[in-house]
């Protein structure tokens, strides 16, 4: 397949031309259904032609949205300003993409959303879920393995975080990192080799400490514990030891 | 001087009786580091799966109230530990780089004069904020009995102010709590409220000046079941306070017997009045009424219901099935309601609808014929719905008997694996 790439901001998308083209078609008409293709594209699930029929859905819509507030503004023409009647068609063109966004019973847009939340899950999780430690040269690293390629979204949260700090998170499952170099905006790139570094202060074993400590063993629940963290995700976390 | 380790585990250990857990609500920006994220985060959960989101702390356990339900009265004979200011802004610092936490909590006992008390609570969020350069969550507990000057402080610095409510009477509270009173404590949620419309008045006229304080409002904490007051006083109560104080959250916590006081919990089936001892079945039966009380909360807050209307006249909550099937069980005559033609308000009302699918059927049910399996896949709980609804005159189960109508929908249920901690 002939493979183009999305610019999302920080990062590249890879993905089919058309999916690219169809992409940079939406950006002003539903900036909404192009975040729910990348997510669904993000979940590495096979989504490609779903993706594809979803985007052509979407903008068609749009198309038809237009299309009638053009028609219905040629009856009010002489009561209406040229301007009132873009604006309006461009408010309608928006009303009629987000209906087809939302048409759940449409099977090809059910799949790209499921598969956009699946992405979407896994990223609110793993804002919670990462953990940093510090290394000798005073950057914060943190691992995972996570199910789909969040990494690229996790970007902004973590620049807002740690304010001018340099860190990483490296994704061990696709040998890739996101990296903030001090003074430079935050890229994905293939992770440096090299075994993982331990964070030689107190403060993790004051954190476990700290877990410990809060537990309330009156309560015990552990598959609710397990429901909101599944175990697949304990490796990296130091309390679950 | 104790060190840093056994320090956290005293004064975590005893802050661990307060619920809440909200960390969203603020998005402000602009510190050196951290910052507030609009929708929450969650970074742990513990062995009895409640979310860790902060670093939930008491600066002292050393406290000079007796308050008959708590760990830290007085009279208990518990090692006590205090905090410094410089300790915990290190360690809300140190905690929040490695993305344990979201932020801090912190409450205290009330060591010395309640003013003195409430200084060192703002001295750690005045440090955080202006010498630490810290963005993240701060929630302050305000120590009944601080004055006005101390509140309007604190909010400058913090997302959340709470003062907490404790028990639902004053009654109980003159007996379990005899140096708090519920004049101190709504004394202090109005002037919480006062100031945040103050403000909150200043900065729509434009002032840029006015400083956006405690931009995640106030909530309140509820001890269930030290006291013997029923479901009705407590959702009564909490729908006042929702109106009156513009509170975001009411938290209830099923109480921990940690002295010998007898544990009320609601009545069970057989069973004709609801005082029970710590040592039976009671403390699993008042995490079931926790929960329902917060799933009542969730009905007043989010599905328009009136606190007098979840009850239906009762004194409890029903503990076999949800708040909303219990409602739509006492109005069977306003089912089924048929999905092609009810308003939103009315599918609203429907047990297994929530307020996204009812939006989802209302937008899509013009354009495409609905099916059963297509209001599954909107997110309908049909499990539950099933009972209730007709598609276009067509029963998916027709209404029975009520009796097997409410014993199917207690079946249906999923036990307690439900968020009780969001927000």
């Amino acid at each position: 397949m002939d493979q183009g790439e999305l610019f999302d901001g920080t990062f590249f998308v890879p993905c089919p031309r058309d999916i690219a083209e169809l992409l940079e078609r939406l950006e002003d008409i539903s900036p909404e259904a192009r975040g729910d293709a990348v997510y669904a594209l993000l979940s590495l699930l096979p989504v490609e032609a779903a993706v594809s029929g979803f985007l052509r859905k979407v903008l068609n819509a749009a198309e038809r949205g237009r299309a009638a507030a053009g028609r219905s503004g040629e009856r009010a023409e002489r009561s209406r300003a040229a301007a009132g009647r873009s604006g309006e068609r461009t408010e309608r063109s928006r009303a009629a993409a987000e209906a087809a966004r939302n048409d759940l019973l449409d099977p090809e847009t059910e799949r790209v959303r499921n598969a956009a939340a699946k992405t979407a899950r896994e990223l609110e999780r793993m804002k919670g879920l990462l953990r940093f430690s510090r290394n000798a040269d005073g950057r914060y690293t943190a691992r995972c393995a996570p199910d789909h390629f969040i990494l690229p979204l996790l970007s902004d949260h973590f620049l807002a975080r740690f304010g001018e700090e340099p860190w990483e998170i490296i994704d061990e499952k696709r040998g890739a990192a996101l990296v903030r170099e001090r003074g430079k905006a935050p890229g994905v790139r293939p992770a440096r080799r090299g075994k993982a570094e331990k964070d030689e202060s107190d403060w993790e074993k004051l954190w476990k400490n700290y877990h410990r400590a809060v537990n309330n063993e009156d309560r015990t629940n552990p598959g609710l514990q397990r429901q909101f963290m599944p175990k697949r995700y304990w490796k990296y976390l130091p309390e679950m030891d | 001087m104790k060190d840093m380790a056994s320090k956290l585990t005293i004064l975590a250990g005893a802050a661990r009786y307060d619920a809440s857990c909200a960390s969203s609500g603020s998005g402000k920006t602009g510190a050196a580091f951290g910052a507030r994220v609009p929708a929450g985060v969650c970074h742990s959960w513990t062995g009895d799966g409640r979310c860790v989101s902060l670093l939930k702390v008491l600066y002292s356990n050393a406290c000079r109230f007796d308050c008959a339900y708590c760990v830290n009265r007085a009279s208990a004979d518990v090692e006590r530990a205090s905090f410094t200011v410089g300790e915990l802004v290190e360690i809300t610092c140190e905690f929040y780089r490695r993305n344990y936490i979201e932020g801090l909590f912190l409450s205290s006992g009330i060591f010395a004069d309640p003013d003195i008390v409430m200084e060192k609570l703002i001295g750690v969020a005045k440090t955080l904020r202006t010498e630490a350069g810290y963005g993240g969550y701060i929630h302050l507990k305000i120590i009944p009995g601080s004055g006005g000057g101390k509140i309007r402080e604190a909010g400058l610095w913090a997302d959340r102010l709470s003062a907490n409510i404790e028990l639902p009477t004053e009654e109980s509270l003159g007996r379990l709590a005899p140096q708090k009173s519920g004049r101190l404590i709504f004394g202090a949620m109005n002037e919480i409220s006062l100031a945040a419309a103050e403000t909150g008045e200043d900065r729509g006229r434009g002032i840029k000046s006015a400083p956006d304080w405690a931009p995640a409002g106030q909530s309140t904490q509820l001890i269930v079941g030290a006291s013997g007051e029923d479901d009705r006083t407590i959702i009564a109560l909490s729908g006042a306070l929702y109106k009156k104080y513009s509170l975001r959250r009411v938290y209830y916590s099923a109480y921990t017997p940690v002295a010998k006081l007898p544990v009320f919990s609601p009545p069970g089936e057989n069973e004709a009045d609801g005082e029970f001892t710590a040592e039976d079945a009671a403390p699993r039966r008042l995490l079931l009424r926790e929960h329902r009380l917060y799933q009542a909360d969730w009905l007043m807050r989010f599905y328009r219901f009136r606190p007098d209307e979840i009850l239906g006249g009762r004194p409890f909550l029903d503990t076999a099935v949800d708040p909303k099937s219990a409602w739509a069980l006492r109005h069977l005559d306003n089912f089924p309601v048929e999905i092609k033609r009810a308003g939103y308000e009315e599918l609203l009302r429907v047990p297994g609808i929530g307020a996204k699918s009812a939006r989802r059927i209302v937008e899509l049910r013009r354009g495409r014929p609905l099916s059963f399996d297509g209001l599954r896949r909107l997110g309908v709980v049909l499990k539950r719905a099933r009972y209730f609804i007709t598609l276009g005159g067509a029963f998916l189960d027709r209404l029975g008997d009520p009796q097997r109508l409410r014993r199917a929908l207690a079946g249906g249920e999923d036990g307690l694996q439900l968020p009780l901690f969001e927000f």
